[in-house]
C-alpha cells in the first residue's frame, strides 16, 4: 500500500484491519479532511444508508469556519451515486477536482487561507459551469 | 420528478460547518441536473443561463428534501441521550442519512460511538463501510512520486461484527492479576456477505482486482 500503492484496487478487510488501513489511506490522500465514507447494506433495506466524512468533530478548530469540506462533499457524491444518480455524483466529483486542480481555493489544512464557505462556493460555481 | 429525502445529522463541532457546505453542493448538483434535463427537452433553464456544453450525458432531473436532526454530543449534554428513544424510527422513512461528525471532549467515546453511530449502523444493519482512497488533482500525497494515476483504491470494511461485537470485560480489575478479554466475532454470514459485495464492486472497476487484508497464518481457525 505504501511502496506500491498502484497494485491495490479494491481491498476488503475485517473491522479492525480495515480501520487501520483506511486511516493510512486518509494520510496517503494528503489530509484527513479528504476521506469520505458510506455505510450501506447492499443486500436488503432495513433503514436508510448512512454517509459520513471520516474525520471527527475537531473541537480545536470548530467554530472558526475553516474546516475542510472536501470529505463532506465527496461523501455527498457517494450518497448520490448510491441513490441511483451516478451523473449527479460524477458532476460533483468533477467540480471538486476542478477546484482542487486550480489550487486557488484551499482551506488551512492544505496550506491555504480560505474558509469552508469559500471552498463550497467555488465547488457550486464549478457545478453551474 | 424523483425526490430524495435526506436526513441531515450535522452532529458536533465542524460537522455543523461541513454539512451545510455539502448541502449547498447537493442543491447545486440538483439544480444543474434539472437545467440539463430541461435543455435536453429543448426548454430554457429554470434559473440562470446554462452555457452550451453544460448538458452532458444522461441528465435526469431530481429534487432533494431535507429533514434536520440536532442529535449528537451536545444533545447528549442537554438531554442525557445521544438521540431520542425513537430515533431509528424517525430516520427510517428517509432515503439516506448525511452525517457530519460526532464527538465532544467531555463525552466519552464509547457513549458517542455506541449510542448513535453504532446504533444506526446496527439498527439498519449497514454492514459494508466503503472508503475510497484517491488523490485529487492539485493535492500532493506524502508519497511524493505518486499521483492520481497511481492511487485509486476502494476499501470495504466489515461494519457489523468483529471488534464491534462489544463482548469482553476485565477480571480482577485494578489488581496486579488483572486480565482483559476482548472477543472478536466473525460469522460465516457476516464474512460471506461483505466479501461477496467486495467481489461485485471489484468486478465493476476497470482493473477488477480484489485484495483481502487478513492475518490468516496466526490465529487458530
Amino acid at each position: 500500500m505504501i511502496t506500491h500503492p498502484e497494485t491495490l484496487d479494491v481491498v476488503v478487510g475485517s473491522n479492525l484491519f480495515a480501520d487501520i488501513l483506511t486511516d493510512i489511506g486518509g494520510a496517503l490522500q494528503g489530509s484527513l479532511g479528504l476521506a469520505a465514507s458510506a455505510n450501506i447494506n447492499p443486500a436488503e433495506r432495513l433503514g436508510p444508508p448512512m454517509f459520513e466524512p471520516v474525520h471527527g468533530s475537531a473541537p480545536d478548530i470548530a467554530g472558526r469556519g475553516v474546516a475542510n469540506p472536501i470529505a463532506a462533499i465527496w461523501t455527498a457524491a457517494l450518497m448520490m451515486e448510491h441513490l441511483g444518480e451516478p451523473a449527479a455524483a460524477a458532476r460533483i466529483m468533477n467540480a471538486l477536482r476542478a477546484v482542487t486542480g486550480k489550487g486557488q481555493v484551499r482551506t488551512p489544512d492544505l496550506g491555504g487561507k480560505n474558509t469552508t464557505a469559500d471552498f463550497a462556493a467555488a465547488v457550486v460555481e464549478a457545478l453551474s459551469r | 420528478m424523483k425526490t430524495y429525502r435526506i436526513a441531515l445529522l450535522p452532529g458536533d463541532g465542524i460537522g455543523k460547518e461541513v454539512i451545510p457546505a455539502g448541502v449547498q453542493v447537493l442543491e447545486a448538483a440538483a439544480a444543474s441536473a434539472r437545467d440539463a434535463a430541461r435543455a435536453n427537452a429543448g426548454l430554457p433553464p429554470s434559473s440562470g443561463q446554462v452555457p452550451p456544453g453544460a448538458t452532458t450525458g444522461s441528465a435526469e432531473a431530481f429534487a432533494l428534501s431535507f429533514g434536520e436532526f440536532d442529535w449528537g454530543c451536545e444533545y447528549y449534554l442537554r438531554t442525557g441521550r445521544m438521540m431520542p428513544e425513537d430515533g431509528l424510527e424517525q430516520l427510517r422513512p428517509f432515503d439516506a442519512i448525511y452525517l457530519g461528525a460526532i464527538g465532544h471532549p467531555t463525552v466519552p467515546d464509547h457513549i458517542s460511538l455506541r449510542q448513535l453511530l453504532l446504533e444506526i449502523r446496527f439498527g439498519f444493519d449497514l454492514y459494508a463501510n466503503l472508503r475510497p482512497v484517491e488523490i485529487l488533482p492539485g493535492l500532493e500525497s506524502p508519497l511524493r512520486s505518486k499521483t492520481a494515476a497511481d492511487i485509486n483504491m476502494l476499501f470495504i470494511r466489515e461494519n457489523s461484527e468483529g471488534e464491534y461485537c462489544g463482548l469482553g470485560g476485565r477480571f480482577k480489575r485494578a489488581t496486579a492479576e488483572e486480565v482483559a478479554i476482548q472477543e472478536v466475532v466473525f460469522t460465516r454470514r457476516g464474512t460471506e456477505r461483505v466479501i461477496r459485495y467486495a467481489f461485485e464492486r471489484a468486478r465493476r472497476r476497470p482493473r477488477k482486482r480484489l485484495a483481502s487484508a487478513t492475518k490468516s497464518n496466526g490465529p487458530h481457525a
